[in-house]
């Protein structure tokens, strides 16, 4: 544990010396190349950003349980390739079980540290690295009894390169994740928890702007259909083995200074349980709406003139 | 509870979305970050004869001295003849000029700086049929 700790905090240095010691030019936020990267619903994307959750939600009924939660997520970038976030939910508990009493409350809140260390623009690649700490402020009838401390990679892969025998599969792009999370303190009874996620999307803005203009208005062109996978695998504790698994279809729609998403929530295997859930986000791009306000604090180097001018 | 819990979905779900809609509504197609809105020739379109000028109508307004565009034969050369820039009269749109061009695929190339300090660039092909 104290040799996992030890790495963690290693890659953070490395990650705040190597963002602080590269100005940056402003790319406007989500972007490899000419390839935007909107926010996925489930999926913690790669990219620091300026960016505000208001509210997220989801609903589902488990095996015992319906599940209701809002939550609220504040990202902000330090540089333009790194940068924190703080979130927290709000959570109702309706027990199936009727002598089982409800619980409500405020989920304990999370700390993150998000690094950007590579961007492509011709092949549309992004990589990020995120630390994130989980706390036990919240109210204890529904949060974790334990802190815990989670390492995750992320990627990005806009399929604009293909070759153009295959125009039609340019918009299309692949998203995924893998991240570890330990609880912290002799006394959790957890385990150790492998997160993964993939998200497919397809970009009709890409298609319009770089492949084909086949005339779809606004905001229809602005639609980025998806469909997210989650895989949630114990690797230690009582439940060891066991791997909870959903697919999320839906769609986000992505604008000036927001992106709307809503997915159902769809079971993919036993331990998921029966039933369909839903989920949602509203998200605000800050950087856009306030400019001068939210903008990378450190290493942010003035716009050249354009190619040839 | 529970139908209290289906209610308070139900109308989260209402009120999410009523709040996109309206803030959908409310500020238009245009991004801070300048995107491509429509352009002359079309993305990825066919033309019968050779265009004079190729023009890309962005939704945002541009920043003229970080922004430019540039046109590229199947060879990978420049064959846009200037001037070329953001439009003096219309800081959304963006032009060149080209000289009567031969039956080929040409490929549109841009760089471009939004007045909010974002960069965007893009690249997208046209095909012409016909002689000029």
């Amino acid at each position: 544990m104290v040799r996992n700790l030890s790495v963690r905090i290693v890659m953070v240095v490395c990650g705040i010396v190597a963002a602080l010691s590269q100005a940056a030019p402003v790319w406007a936020h989500g972007f490899a190349g000419q390839r935007f990267f909107p926010e996925p619903i489930v999926m913690e994307d790669p990219f620091a950003a300026d960016e505000m959750n208001l509210p997220s939600f989801s609903y589902i009924r488990t095996h015992d349980a319906r599940e209701l939660s809002f939550g609220v997520e504040l990202q902000k970038r330090l540089t333009p390739n790194l940068g924190v976030s703080i979130g927290g939910e709000y959570a109702m508990v309706n027990p199936l079980d009727p002598t089982q009493p409800n619980s409500t409350g405020f989920v304990s809140p999370e700390f993150a540290v998000k690094w950007t260390p590579y961007i492509n623009g011709p092949h549309e690649t992004v990589v990020g690295v995120q630390v994130s700490l989980g706390s036990t402020l919240g109210n204890h009838n529904v949060s974790e009894e334990h802190s815990s401390l989670g390492t995750q990679i992320s990627f990005g892969r806009g399929l604009g390169d293909v070759p153009e025998s295959l125009p039609w599969l340019r918009p299309v792009a692949i998203e995924g994740a893998l991240g570890i999370e330990d609880p912290i303190g002799a006394t959790a009874p957890d385990g150790t928890v492998l997160h993964s996620f993939v998200v497919l999307q397809y970009s009709l803005i890409y298609l319009q702007s770089f492949v084909k203009d086949i005339g779809l208005p606004w905001p229809l062109s602005r639609v980025f259909p998806q469909v997210e996978f989650s895989f949630d695998s114990m690797l230690s504790g009582g439940d060891r083995g066991r791997t909870t698994a959903y697919v999320y279809p839906g769609f986000v729609w992505a604008g000036k200074y927001i992106e709307i998403g809503l997915e159902a929530q769809m079971p993919l295997n036993d331990y998921a349980g029966d039933n369909i859930g839903v989920v949602g986000m509203l998200h605000l791009f800050l950087d856009d709406m306030m400019p001068s306000v939210f903008h990378p604090i450190f290493g942010v180097a003035p716009p050249k003139p354009a190619l040839g001018s | 509870m529970f139908d209290k819990v289906r209610r308070l979905t139900v109308r989260s779900l209402l009120l999410v979305l009523g709040t996109g809609v309206t803030l959908i509504a409310s500020t238009g197609p245009a991004w801070p970050h300048a995107f491509p809105d429509h352009s002359d020739p079309r993305v990825g379109s066919e033309v019968q004869s050779a265009p004079k000028m190729v023009r890309i109508w962005f939704d945002g307004r541009l920043e003229p001295l970080f922004s430019a565009i540039h046109v590229m034969n199947q060879q990978g050369q420049r064959v846009d003849t200037g001037p070329s820039g953001v439009d003096p009269g219309d800081a959304t749109l963006l032009t060149t000029e080209v000289p009567p061009l031969p039956p080929g695929v040409y490929t549109v190339v841009w760089d471009v700086v939004a007045v909010d300090g974002h960069r965007t660039e893009g690249r997208f092909d046209f095909t012409i049929k016909g002689g000029p």
